[in-house]
């Protein structure tokens, strides 16, 4: 993949997550908790992880929170350190995954992303307020998490298994050698394919 | 699902029950009968009022400027609940009152807690 490909690829991504971001922010919350969300946002940054590594994930990750938030008014505001801290933590725990433990599933490690997702978010939320008793949240968000990140996992199958067979990116060119881009999150996909 | 998976699945599950569990003990077995219990307001962290909660105490509202607006709190006798807030989504205020020592309601849109604190002459009970 040439440099102008992945630019390209790579701004995609960057706008499909603000759009998302945005979009599921319009959506009523369907769940009796506030803050729940299904974190389609976090797909995009997970394929940007999987594809190019941890610093383009990052990179996508943090530039979507804030242009998100520029388009939602909120930027610099506590909800935008929520959503920014929660991004940034799941983003990491997530390359950390692929890179270094392939015994887990796309949709394990983007289950591990859902609840890091609302841990680094419960973490600043108590750094802003300076109180713990913030924690006791957990109960009902990480049983959440569990329930989107399986969600967005299957999401994330079935996107990868369309980016692959559309060309559009040759997920599996890594695992046989000679690939330019791809290097070690695509030969995963191989080892966890299916 | 991988073997693996399965474990984080577990793990996941196994420390939301623990956090209910710490829950649970910390705000809901706590008994009713205490006394010299006191509302503890706080904005961005920062104490900004405390008020004592006396059992055959007055109604009454109190004032508190928060991040985003006014929060009007209530106290009743020696419980206390978040009457009026700026927040979007009210979860504040549908949480109702409150009056053990160690719950909680916490406005994160608005950077309010209010904590109910004392009780027995304890400060903390450790764990």
């Amino acid at each position: 993949m040439s440099d102008t490909r992945k630019m390209v690829f790579f701004s995609l991504l960057v706008a499909l997550g603000t759009t998302l971001h945005v979009v599921e922010g319009m959506i009523p919350n369907p769940f009796p908790i506030p803050g729940v969300k299904l974190g389609l946002a976090n797909v995009v940054t997970f394929v940007a992880v999987y594809l190019y590594g941890l610093r383009s994930g990052l990179a996508v990750g943090v530039l979507r929170v804030i242009l998100g938030s520029l388009v939602g008014g909120v930027f610099l505001s506590p909800a935008f350190l929520l959503s920014m801290s929660g991004s940034v933590v799941s983003t990491l725990i997530m390359a950390f995954l692929l890179r270094f433990a392939p015994c887990f599933s796309i949709r394990g490690v983007s289950v591990a992303g859902a609840v890091s997702h609302n841990a680094g978010q419960l973490l600043t939320a108590a750094l802003i307020m300076r109180s713990c008793s913030i924690f006791y949240y957990l109960a009902f968000l990480l049983p959440a998490a569990l329930v989107t990140g399986m969600i967005t996992g299957h999401l994330l199958d079935m996107v990868l298994g369309r980016l692959e067979r559309s060309g559009v990116v040759q997920i599996y060119a890594g695992g046989k050698g000679g690939s330019d881009n791809g290097e070690y999150v695509c030969r995963g996909y191989i080892r966890r394919a299916l | 699902m991988r073997k693996a998976d399965n474990c984080l699945i577990v793990g996941v599950l196994l420390a939301a029950a623990l956090s209910a569990m710490i829950y649970y003990r910390v705000t809901l077995l706590r008994t009713a009968t205490a006394v010299d219990t006191r509302a503890v307001i706080k904005v961005r962290g920062r104490i900004v009022r405390t008020i004592d909660l006396l059992k055959d105490g007055k109604q009454s509202v109190y004032q508190v400027q928060g991040s985003i607006g006014h929060a009007h709190l209530e106290v009743d006798g020696s419980r206390v609940r978040m009457r009026e807030a700026p927040c979007p989504d009210r979860t504040c205020i549908l949480q109702g009152w409150i009056e053990r020592p160690g719950e909680s309601i916490v406005c994160l849109p608005n950077l309010v807690e209010i904590r109910i604190e004392g009780g027995n002459g304890l400060d903390a009970v450790t764990r």
